[in-house]
């Protein structure tokens, strides 16, 4: 019977290699911020969160609020595309500018997912401010998170990668 | 022979492929499977979202005047001329190896809304309400062999050795949990 003899040490030290080297890609982490930038602007647009980690609903709109955005006053200032005027149902685009403000940041080995303190077209307050004024709110617009398929897609991305690696050094 | 088989049963579309018979060999590794299950996975998806083809290699039906005026079609910019089942790209991303008893591959949806979408695109229902039937889900005999082609097992002592190791990394590669793969990739504010 043949003999196998398996250097564990070997290829756990090469395993540990290749993740390491994989966890600090900034071309790996940069597509997985932008993966989780463009999911919760997505799913925000669609009506929806994911913010608690379970994917639902965003609020429902107040009548007078439901009234005033069908008004021509609120269609000429209304800029985003994915305005729809006789939703009952938020998704956070009115003009737009809240959602464009989500961005991120990557330091050493971590990524950030924040809502930047930038100005905006029809009010003094900074987005990231708005934003706070929403969550203090705590009506659910929670939106910086990500649901269990969210982060299944990220482990694959991250699993796949490193498939790659470790087959191109056992080759 | 290559061997493939199609089970919808419960809205859990699973493909099934006996690898043993396909490949010949009662003693199929764990690494040579999961090779093959990533390469019948990628076959497909770059079948749909490139090609914008069915299982059989046809074009898929053209989406309905009502997606295209949808508020999901323009979220997720999507394209009159690009049928490619792709909108947040979970179905497609999350089709996976669910199973290998070391003679049969299963290739299919852990997440049961995933596994309800496929079945929805696989039959053109969704429920009661009907939809268009956009099949991707299969793999035709010819691609099999073109793919296990790549992927001999062979008995030399070396050969075994590679192996042995690959399966190995294939463990590792497993116990990698979302948890423990995100551990520090991803910072959750909690201010």
């Amino acid at each position: 019977m043949a003999k196998v003899t398996i250097d564990t040490k070997k290829v756990i030290d090469a395993v540990r290699s290749v993740f390491d080297n994989v966890k600090k890609d900034k071309t790996t982490q940069q597509q997985i911020a932008k993966f989780v930038v463009d999911r919760i602007v997505a799913l925000a647009r669609t009506g929806k969160t994911a913010g608690t980690g379970e994917k639902k609903d965003l609020p429902k709109l107040s009548k007078s609020y439901r009234d005033y955005r069908k008004t021509d006053r609120a269609q000429e200032k209304a800029q985003s595309s994915f305005f729809k005027p006789g939703s009952s149902k938020s998704n956070l685009t009115f003009t737009g500018q809240l959602l464009e403000s989500i961005s991120f940041e990557i330091t050493q080995d971590k990524i950030k997912v924040f809502f930047k303190d930038t100005s905006r077209s029809d009010s003094k307050e900074t987005n990231a401010k708005i934003y706070e004024y929403l969550l203090e709110k705590d009506i659910g617009y929670d939106i910086l998170g990500l649901d269990d398929a969210g982060k299944e897609r990220i482990r694959r991305i991250v699993v796949d990668l490193l498939r790659k690696e470790i087959k191109s050094r056992f080759k | 022979m290559a061997k493939i088989e199609r089970t919808l049963d419960g809205n859990n579309p699973v493909l099934k492929i006996d690898l043993a018979e396909t490949l010949g060999t009662d003693n199929v590794p764990e690494s040579v499977a999961s090779g093959i299950g990533q390469a019948i996975i990628d076959k497909i998806r770059d079948r749909t979202q490139d090609e914008n083809e069915n299982k059989n290699g046809r074009d898929f039906k053209e989406y309905s005047e009502e997606y295209i005026e949808s508020t999901e079609f323009k979220v997720f910019g999507k394209s009159k001329s690009d049928v490619n089942l792709t909108a947040s790209g979970d179905m497609l991303g999350l089709m996976d190896i669910i199973n290998f008893d070391g003679r049969v591959l299963e290739i299919g949806w852990s997440d049961p809304d995933q596994a309800a979408k496929a079945h929805g695109h696989i039959t053109g229902k969704n429920g009661e309400v009907p939809k268009m039937k956009r099949d991707f889900f299969g793999i035709q005999v010819q691609e099999l062999e073109k793919i296990v082609s790549e992927f001999e097992v062979e008995e030399p002592e070396q050969e075994q050795q590679t192996l042995a190791e690959a399966d190995l990394i294939q463990e590792i590669l497993r116990d990698l949990s979302p948890r423990n793969t995100l551990r520090n990739l991803i910072e959750e504010d909690d201010g």
